[in-house]
């Protein structure tokens, strides 16, 4: 089986060492970026098959990234916000833009890897 | 209208209800909607009545000839619409709360408001529906607490006074300062009741005054009458229609109402004063007005004070801050709505439909309280209940469940206990008793991780020494002792970073830098649970949005400089802890 890409935007090093580690264990190939401007170099060669994004990043934030990939790229791809407490506005309006889902910090990688399972066989 | 086609129309209906989406829906959709619920709640009606001809008890033992079959038959299809209308009613409403918290201009915020009207006025006409059948079987109950009877009545001023629309209507209420503060009863119903004459009052008085007047009417030791007056200046009732107002299905007037609702409201209020063994009469005069008196009896209460919850928003987010909550919910609208609510409060939440999931997620994380959706696909909740308490870890087996449902029988309340489920929320919900049930079913030790650390760690340092672990990201890293160390070396360098930037900010009044630094710096110090560090540095960053308070920010800042050396200390012990278990 070709293992699903995964395009994960999170400017923490911190927790996106940590995802990558835990998402890579189970076997999704995972380009990790840490800003808008790399988010959109990425999605301008290849969409991946799922989205997991920080709502807060330099430069292009995770509602800007929803914004671009919904309507500049016309492309469904599930995408999965990652907000930090006291941002509800931002989730409301990550919905309204077409997210599919978000996790909030901070963040389980267990629930993050379900959470991404979920989405993947929806489609 | 036949049975089968009342459940496919309901289908239909909720069909459309779970593809409803706020960009799509506007105020005259809405309206439309409404009126086909309309229509749907009278074919209800209609269809109860022709195939029990009546559902009411005592009539119902006046006519023995009445099959038992029919009458259930009857019931059951009033409590099926009630349910598969209820639960994306529910999503709705509480969704448009959510929309009208958020910044929107004028013309959104009108269409918000018809959303909301809408919804509302569905969810009273199921609302009648179910109620009136659960009364009409005798499946009611009573409740005898104490209560505080001029803070219930505010509560029901404050309702009404919500309904009015028209200016030139007023409402006004006077309760008898003689009546003893406590009493003993059901505020509930009493509030149902009220609700109903003075909601009554609102949707048909176009100008003039309502006026609710409550007094003693006979008191002895231990209990009290009330006389509660609802008048109003409204168009009021013609003679020879009064004998029959209390009567189902009948509003006055058909011909030229407007307003709408099943035309149960009346008869309800009565049924609900007979059962507590008052007396309610009606007077009108015909263009003039009309009076509706009731008297009720209630206990007066032994308890002195009554507690009362006031929930404020900052109180909240302390008090629930940090709390791992598990939803189990097929409803996506629904799913969405809880989520969000939790979140609101700093819950950690993790909401699924599926019980392998939820099971997995019970396993992984200590969590400190489950909702449970009772009416699920697969497994329903009173099974996925029984197997959680069956389950082999104690942390797992005697987690609080609590049974969400948008209808909840005695028969539901006997099951949920057997299956060992701690208590009950009936949908819709208010956020506050969301919250409520939320601060009774867990203990405070679990919600306030964050602060006790804070203040153990400020009291005493050895104390928090003792307890800190790098046990839960060790298992979030998988025991791969690499990982953790690459992240620990991130953690510090973050932390250095921090601590140069954050002097440069205070040194500069720049919040805005520093609040970004905060930010960068906080997820970071919650995935190490740090938390003595993370107290600091989320009121520094609330300080810091508020763009005050620079003096208190530095005194933090030092706080911080303070206190890192000693965790850091703490996570060498820790990481050194771990080499020598693995070796």
């Amino acid at each position: 089986m070709v293992s699903k890409q995964l395009l994960l935007a999170e400017d923490d090093e911190l927790l996106g060492s940590l995802l990558r580690f835990r998402l890579q264990k189970v076997g999704y190939e995972v380009a990790h970026v840490t800003d808008g401007k790399q988010v959109k170099e990425h999605l301008g060669e290849d969409i991946p098959d799922i989205i997991v994004s920080d709502i807060m990043m330099p430069y292009f934030s995770g509602i800007e990234l929803i914004d671009y990939v919904r309507n500049e790229l016309d492309s469904k791809v599930p995408i999965i916000i990652i907000s930090s407490a006291g941002n509800e506005e931002n989730v409301l309006s990550a919905f309204e833009l077409g997210a599919n889902d978000f996790i909030s910090k901070p963040v389980s990688p267990s629930e993050l890897l379900v959470r991404v399972a979920r989405e993947l066989n929806k489609t | 209208m036949k049975k089968r086609d009342l459940l496919e129309e309901i289908d239909s209906l909720r069909f459309q209800l779970n593809n409803l989406s706020f960009d799509t829906v506007d105020a005259s959709e809405a309206n439309a909607l409404l009126n086909r619920f309309r229509k749907l709640t009278d074919s209800a009606a209609n269809a109860t009545k022709e195939q029990t001809p009546d559902l009411d008890l005592k009539d119902r033992d006046e006519q023995p000839n009445v099959s038992q079959t029919d009458h259930e038959t009857g019931l059951q299809v009033v409590a099926q619409v009630s349910h598969e209308i209820r639960t994306p009613l529910n999503g709705i409403i509480g969704f448009t709360e959510l929309l009208g918290e958020s910044m929107l201009n004028e013309a959104q915020m009108a269409h918000v408001s018809a959303i909301q009207s809408a919804s509302n006025s569905l969810m009273e006409i199921i609302n009648e529906l179910l109620e009136y059948a659960k009364l009409a079987t005798g499946n009611i109950s009573f409740e005898t607490i104490d209560f505080n009877l001029s803070s219930a009545i505010k509560d029901i001023d404050f309702l009404c006074q919500t309904l009015i629309v028209a200016d030139r209507v007023t409402l006004k209420t006077h309760i008898d300062p003689t009546i003893p503060e406590f009493l003993l009863g059901d505020p509930a119903k009493l509030g149902q009741i009220l609700l109903n004459l003075l909601g009554n009052a609102v949707k048909f008085v176009k100008q003039g005054d309502i006026s609710l007047h409550v007094s003693l009417k006979e008191k002895t030791e231990k209990i009290v009458w009330l006389t509660f007056v609802v008048s109003d200046q409204g168009i009021g009732i013609r003679e020879e229609e009064l004998p029959y107002i209390f009567d189902r299905y009948r509003q006055v007037g058909n011909s030229e109402s407007t307003a709408g609702g099943t035309g149960l409201g009346l008869s309800i209020v009565k049924k609900l004063i007979d059962h507590q063994k008052g007396n309610i009469a009606v007077s009108s005069v015909f263009g003039k007005g009309t009076t509706f008196t009731f008297e009720l009896p209630f206990s007066i209460s032994t308890a002195g004070t009554v507690l009362e919850q006031p929930t404020k928003s900052a109180i909240e987010r302390e008090l629930l801050n940090g709390l791992v909550v598990l939803v189990f919910e097929d409803n996506t609208l629904n799913q969405r709505l809880i989520a969000e609510r939790l979140n609101k409060w700093n819950c950690k939440t993790f909401v699924t439909d599926d019980f392998h999931q939820g099971m997995g997620f019970l396993q992984e994380n200590v969590v400190d309280i489950v909702l449970m959706d009772l009416k699920m696909p697969n497994m329903d909740g009173f099974e996925i209940s029984k197997n959680i308490r069956q389950h082999g870890t104690t942390r797992i087996s005697e987690v609080p469940i609590i049974a969400l449902t948008a209808d909840f029988t005695v028969k539901d309340k006997k099951k949920s206990e057997l299956a060992g489920m701690n208590g009950y929320l009936l949908k819709p919900y208010r956020p506050e008793a969301l919250f409520k049930i939320l601060l009774e079913n867990t203990t405070p030790m679990e919600k306030n991780k964050d602060f006790d650390n804070y203040n153990g760690t400020m009291a005493n340092g050895q104390d928090v020494e003792a307890h800190f672990t790098l046990d839960d990201i060790m298992s979030d890293c998988m025991n791969d002792v690499s990982l953790l160390e690459e992240l620990i070396r991130l953690y510090k360098q973050n932390a250095i970073e921090f601590i140069g930037a954050a002097k440069i900010h205070l040194e500069q009044s720049n919040f805005k830098g520093l609040e970004f630094a905060l930010h960068k710096m906080k997820s970071g110090l919650a995935m190490m649970k740090t938390y003595s560090l993370h107290a600091i540095v989320t009121e520094m960053h609330t300080c810091c949005k508020a763009e005050k308070d620079l003096k208190h920010l530095n005194y933090l800042y030092q706080s911080f400089l303070e206190e890192y050396p000693l965790v850091e200390n703490q996570i060498e012990m820790a990481l050194t802890s771990i080499k020598q278990q693995k070796s």
